[in-house]
């Protein structure tokens, strides 16, 4: 049995066999198959050479029609030895002998190749380790699609194992199958982990290095909610993860009951329940969990993983949907766009030595000027269609919002002067992400009509802790009694100053933080669309008066672990047996 | 071939001569191709030894190992039922001249 701890990114528990994905481009693990499936993988592995030479001879008589066959014949002789049979033997030998996975034989023979091709004398020419290299990609690409073909026609439920999972590969995963995934590389705002959450399975990411270790077929277990992935579980941690497993099924059907019903406290206090969204389909996911309204969709992953920059008009399309999907009077806070830091859109690679102290979020908008404008343009001219709110993330002076505020106004004349509808009294909202903009809560709430408070960047600058570095994570806690503090000040300050305030970091969906935000004065909150019934159950289990005793007896505490201890002894009491 | 006790086994016939490679660009990737295509057509085995060092000449892969410039020597082996037919053919391979357009 081994257990590898990773970053939660969808709660729930999937035990299952596993299915290892190999990535693209990415240094194939040391695997083994099962003996039984040896003749398989030869199989795999005479298809996939087969294929691969007919596509290289494709490519050459294309070549040779394009440019000449001189240029072709260099493609003539990948194929000559994709087609070798002496290539093939030594290849099926390692998988024979060894059980290796197909496309680690295939690696390893023709690196041990390369190995022995960079030894040979330089500097008069001739072989190029580059072309082994090439032939190396086709054959371990006619592989790996193999593998993608056979997860659009799984017919047995599985747990995808993999390096990382592009976009593209996420989307083609069949939900009906594919009961969890775990991976070796991301981050709890990576790409993998937000489509997890899209397709609400249990996951787990930033595993570190485990595939090597892997046999597809093993017994593993995905635990969403603390981060683990076990593989090969002996028999008494199968059976306590198997009762677990069906306390949540009954978990969720009951929760399932709650959609219908107001999100107001046992004394009446009602609270805005909202959906945290990255994509425009998710949309429909937030009305089906009983979301009242988008309280923060992330523009910025329209932006990445392509090639080019959306257009205006892509994006219009983009926020229609969202508004159209959610109906009129339903509100939508559309943030600008947040990427830097560790949301870089393809292409743009960061070179600064601090990014998240860096150039990112607004100040990479100021500064790219066309950019921001025109998707505050596609905003505009989208606001027609709902109930749209702006919201400017990343703010840390005064100046920065009233500038990006100076450019939304530049717009909004262009848009008048070519007489393009758009809503001209959009409520502009800025994000309290940053320490700076919370201290000065009182300045920044003259400029604007609502605040969203994001826990997750927050708690990040405020403890000066990147939670992605295992070193430093355990300082990064929202429960830290200076996060709640400045939490309290932003809220006081929207109190006064008569502003909507919402919470839409991760905080706000964590079930043991509701009671204190409650009494901290927070009525809206934005949580991931899942959570949207767990943090309901809570609300209307509650008085206004005891979430107020709660936060007051929270902020007389001294250290994240009292604050956390007390909290969770709170919600113990509201609930016997929580899911926290 | 000589067995061990002296006896003349009865082989095909082996014919083996030393090649010089006269293109400015070495053996390389091309007259391989051209060299395993034509090989791999007859029934002979065909060797080359470089450097000390044997090599399949139906195998594109095993003849990648093969650097060698213009002005090495290869030694071609050809053993089989068409055996000097097949060495004729690939000598002239070997020793063409053909300029460099890598």
């Amino acid at each position: 049995m081994d257990v590898y701890r990773g970053i939660p990114v969808y709660p729930g528990v999937v035990i299952g066999p596993a299915l290892p994905l190999d990535t693209d481009g990415f240094l194939i693990p040391k695997r083994s198959v099962d003996p039984g499936l040896v003749e398989n993988e030869i199989q795999r592995l005479k298809d996939a050479l087969s294929k691969a030479a007919i596509s290289v001879r494709k490519n050459q008589a294309e070549v040779s029609s394009k440019v000449g066959s001189q240029f072709a014949a260099i493609l003539g002789a990948h194929a000559q030895m994709i087609e070798d049979p002496f290539l093939s033997n030594e290849i099926v030998t390692k998988i024979s002998s060894n059980y290796f996975t197909a496309e680690y034989a295939v690696s390893q023979v023709l690196r041990q190749h390369i190995k022995e091709m960079e030894a040979l004398p330089k500097g008069a020419m001739v072989s190029r380790t580059a072309d082994l290299f090439d032939i190396e990609k086709q054959i371990l690409g006619q592989l790996i699609d193999q593998k993608q073909q056979e997860l659009g026609n799984l017919t047995s439920p599985v747990v995808i194992l993999a390096h990382d999972l592009s976009p593209n590969e996420t989307a083609k995963l069949n939900k009906q199958f594919v009961h969890a995934f775990a991976t070796e590389a991301g981050g709890r705002t990576s790409h993998t982990s937000i489509l997890a959450g899209a397709m609400e399975i249990p996951a787990v990411v930033g595993l570190g290095k485990f595939l090597q270790e892997i046999t597809g077929g093993d017994i593993v277990i995905v635990d969403g909610d603390a981060g683990l992935l076990i593989v090969n579980p002996d028999e008494e941690i199968l059976e306590n993860y198997r009762k677990r497993q069906s306390q949540t099924i009954s978990h969720d059907s009951s929760l399932e009951q709650l959609k219908s019903l107001p999100a107001v406290t046992k004394d009446g206090v009602q609270v805005r329940l909202m959906g945290n969204i990255e994509f425009p389909h998710e949309a429909v996911h937030c009305l089906e969990k009983g979301a009242e309204g988008i309280g923060l969709y992330r523009t910025e992953f329209l932006f990445m993983g392509k090639e080019t920059i959306p257009s205006e008009e892509e994006q219009y399309q983009a926020y229609k949907k969202v508004l159209e999907d959610m109906g009129r009077d339903r509100p939508v806070v559309i943030r600008t766009l947040d990427l830097g830091g560790d949301k870089l859109a393809t292409g743009t690679q960061s070179n600064e030595r601090n990014p998240f102290l860096g150039l990112r979020s607004i100040r990479l908008c100021l500064r790219n000027i066309g950019l921001f404008k025109t998707q505050i343009r596609a905003i505009l001219r989208a606001s027609v269609h709902g109930n749209v709110h702006l919201l400017f993330p990343m703010i840390s002076t005064v100046l920065e919002l009233r500038q990006a505020k100076m450019i939304l106004s530049e717009i909004k004349e262009d848009l008048q002067e070519e007489n393009i509808p758009f809503q001209r009294d959009i409520p502009i909202g800025t994000m309290i992400e940053v320490p700076s903009a919370a201290i000065l809560a009182d300045c920044m709430a003259k400029e604007v009509s609502f605040f969203s408070i994001g826990t997750n960047d927050l708690v990040q600058y405020t403890l000066a802790a990147d939670r992605s570095n295992e070193d430093v994570a355990s300082l990064y806690n929202p429960g830290d009694p200076a996060v709640i503090k400045l939490i309290d000040l932003v809220a006081k300050a929207a109190g006064n100053a008569n502003l909507a305030v919402s919470v839409c970091g991760e905080m706000s969906g964590d079930p043991i933080y509701t009671m204190l935000l409650l009494g901290l004065g927070i009525r809206q909150f934005s949580v991931a669309p899942h959570s949207i019934p767990e943090i309901k159950k809570i609300i209307r289990m509650i008085t206004l008066p005891e979430a107020e005793n709660v936060a007051r007896e929270a902020m007389r505490l001294e250290t994240a672990r009292d604050v956390n201890n007390y909290l969770r002894g709170q919600i113990r009491k509201l609930i016997p047996d929580p899911m926290v | 071939m000589r067995t061990s006790n002296g006896v003349f086994a009865v082989v095909a016939t082996e014919i083996s001569k030393k090649v010089l490679i006269n293109n400015p660009s070495g053996f390389h990737m091309r007259p391989k191709a051209a060299f395993v295509e034509a090989a791999s057509k007859f029934d002979s085995d065909v060797k080359l030894v470089w450097s000390g060092q044997a090599f399949n000449g139906k195998s594109m892969f095993e003849l990648m190992l093969v650097a060698a410039p213009q002005g090495d020597e290869i030694e071609l082996f050809v053993q089989g039922s068409d055996a000097p037919e097949a060495f004729e053919h690939l000598e002239k391979i070997l020793a063409e001249v053909e300029p460099s357009q890598e």
